[in-house]
């Protein structure tokens, strides 16, 4: 199987120096909230920006100990698989078209094909397996949401 | 004799209504939960937060409550039957468990989990009552200086104490509360990274962050668990019985691991999984038989066992008398108490004494359900075991997006959901823990209102922190939490040597 080795290698200090690009972000939008006229000492701005200055402080710690840790020893983490990422993106994908879709096409339908499609990408079973789990599994959350919990879900029809 | 009077208060409330069908649900639900591979309390509370929205509140939280506990006795049974533990508090038991199984006794295993599970809930829970009132009324004399102390030294805890990088603890934390900055700032008004979206002016809605963080990234980590598959079957129960040789060499291990996990739970961020580890260790330091321990020792099943029950109401203490929460489970239920409309703090036992008490009282009860639940129902345990992952992991995914839209029937709860999923699986597999950020987004507003507060009243005077006894005490404890790990691993270098030499 192959490894995903770039983030493998690296994911260590991608993560890290992330933190510092969402800290220099967070700390640039903290700098733009509006203070008012009157105001005591603790405006709404002190709370971000010392959150933001702690959250860069520990940012960059980590982003240089990683780096020592890297240089200290030729150890790798254990690399993920082409397979397993595929199969986490695949769902995270699936998820975000869930979202996408219910508005649209309504909680049954965008529930049956997350169902099945999840069940088909994970290799379950057959089709017709995947397709009766699929109607039972939405039909209880159906049940369990619109009967019983009055969960006004989203429908094609108005 | 006001313990007695409470305790018959809160007994009252847990046979009222449906609230005794609850206590079984949750004790049911719970041990269902936390015996399934990759679902601990702390998910499987989050899971079933959305169905609780609609009930009266007290019943919400016995059944809470109940799923707490019995996720902790569920732990159990995978670790012994399949050596997957449903949590990290469940590892210990698996060492001596399921080398017992492996030996024909998974009956004898389970039933001494469930004895153990039993006697720690029980040692717990009294001493949960004990203590309660004199922590309520100790804490009744905190300002808000003590307050603000209190939630940073809460903070910190939990991100050093925890397993991983106190660095990385530190940063989730953080990341945690610069999230509950997000919305309207109470004091001036002023919209605060909102970017203009109505839907973020309230803030970022708890239970999101919640499922988000707990029920879509373990959803995503048992994805990864099927790619690489490695289910193994249920092991035969046997006999549920152990012999008289095994009870005597097990009941002071009970006893043993009932007081380190209460002392252990009462710290946060210290929880259930360093509970257990800890009673294992020194069951196995005391034993006249260290040998047998990994090889099926029936002390090596008691101690942690014991421990891990008895942690929860340790856990449940800081909770329920300072709000401030001990371990994730407690933290989700902090959040739910909040999303109820309930302050929590030393208040609660003033202003929600049925509740309070109730929800001791049914754990009282449930810790006796589930005793009688777990033995005779050890074969339905065993069937619902083989659930396939693959249909565990949709169900998840579904009931976490389908429970975060009916939380305002919002779509943008939905997305948010998704967005904290992904953070919190990617914070996963980089070893940042995820506790320290939700406790971030929970503490947040009420530390930076508890400072405020502070200030107002010392007239800016920021020597108020370091001059005051309790607040010069947590804030030293937090700096030890910070530096310790730190300069105990210098001093032992410099006395032992470097390893790497």
């Amino acid at each position: 199987m192959r490894s995903v080795g770039f983030y493998a290698r690296f994911s260590g200090e991608i993560f890290a120096a992330s933190g510092i690009v969402i800290a220099v972000v967070y700390l640039y939008f903290s700098f733009s909230i509006k203070v008012p006229l009157v105001v005591d000492f603790l405006g709404p701005r002190f709370m971000p920006l010392t959150l933001g200055l702690i959250f860069l402080v520990f940012s960059i710690h980590l982003l240089v100990s990683e780096v020592r840790r890297k240089a200290a020893s030729a150890k790798l983490v254990v690399p993920m698989t082409f397979r397993t990422v595929y199969s986490v993106a695949g769902s995270a994908g699936l998820s975000v078209f869930y979202f996408l879709a219910i508005e649209h096409i309504g909680y049954l339908l965008t529930s049956l094909v997350f169902v099945f499609v999840f069940l088909v990408l994970s290799q379950y079973g057959g089709i017709v397996k995947c397709a009766i789990y699929a109607v039972g599994i939405v039909a209880i959350f159906q049940l369990i949401f619109r009967l019983l919990l009055g969960v006004p879900l989203p429908t094609i029809f108005v | 004799m006001e313990v007695l009077s409470n305790l018959q208060l809160g007994f009252a409330e847990v046979f009222t209504g449906y609230n005794f069908f609850f206590v079984i649900m949750g004790a049911f639900f719970g041990t269902w939960i936390g015996m399934l591979p990759g679902i601990g309390p702390a998910t499987g509370i989050a899971l079933l937060l959305p169905f609780t929205y609609d009930m009266d509140t007290t019943s919400a939280l016995i059944m809470l409550g109940g799923i707490y506990f019995g996720a902790m006795y569920g732990g159990a049974i995978s670790s012994v039957l399949i050596n997957t533990p449903g949590d990290a508090s469940a590892v210990m038991t698996a060492i001596d468990g399921n080398p017992l199984a492996r030996k024909g006794r998974a009956g004898a295993a389970l039933f001494i989990c469930a004895s153990a599970s039993f006697v720690g809930g029980m040692l717990g829970l009294i001493g949960l009552t004990l203590m309660a009132v004199p922590l309520t009324e100790f804490a009744l004399l905190f300002g808000p200086a003590e307050y603000f102390m209190m939630m940073v030294f809460a903070i910190v805890a939990t991100s050093t104490l925890i397993e991983g990088s106190p660095a990385k603890g530190i940063l989730s934390g953080v990341f945690g509360l610069m999230i509950s900055t997000i919305g309207i700032d109470l004091q001036s008004s002023s919209a605060r990274f909102t970017f203009g979206q109505p839907d973020l002016m309230d803030g970022i809605n708890l239970l999101v962050v919640i499922i988000g963080l707990f029920c879509i990234s373990e959803a995503f980590i048992n994805i990864e668990r099927f790619t690489t598959k490695t289910d193994q079957a249920p092991m035969p129960v046997g006999k549920l019985w152990i012999t008289k040789a095994e009870w005597l060499r097990s009941r002071w291990a009970l006893i043993r691991g009932a007081g380190i996990g209460f002392i252990v739970g009462l710290f946060p961020g210290a929880g259930g999984a360093v509970a257990t580890a800890f009673a294992y260790a020194m069951e196995k330091r005391i034993s006249p038989h260290p040998e047998e321990f990994g090889k099926g020792a029936i002390e090596g099943i008691a101690a942690p066992e014991s421990a891990n029950n008895a942690s929860v109401s340790g856990a449940l203490i800081p909770m329920l008398t300072l709000g401030i929460p001990g371990s994730a489970s407690t933290a989700i239920m902090l959040g739910a108490l909040m999303i109820y409309g309930i302050e929590p703090g030393p208040q609660l036992f003033q202003e929600h004494p049925k509740l309070v008490w109730g929800l001791i009282s049914s754990l009282f009860v449930g810790n006796f359900v589930l005793l009688i639940l777990n033995i005779p129902l050890i074969g339905l345990w065993v069937r619902l075991l083989k659930i396939p992952t693959e249909i565990l992991t949709v169900i998840i995914l579904l009931l976490a997006l389908t429970g975060s839209y009916a939380l305002q029937n919002s779509l943008a709860d939905v997305g948010l959901v998704l967005v904290f999923g992904v953070l919190g699986y990617a914070m996963r597999k980089n070893d940042f823990p995820t506790v320290p950020m939700l406790l971030g987004v929970i503490l947040g507003s009420m530390l930076e209102q508890s400072l405020r507060q502070a200030l107002m009243l010392s007239v800016n005077d920021w020597t108020i922190f370091f001059t005051r006894p309790l607040c010069a005490g947590l804030l030293g404890l937090s700096v030890l939490c910070i530096f310790g790990p730190t300069i105990i691993a210098k001093l032992r270098r410099s006395v032992v040597g470097d390893p790497k030499v």
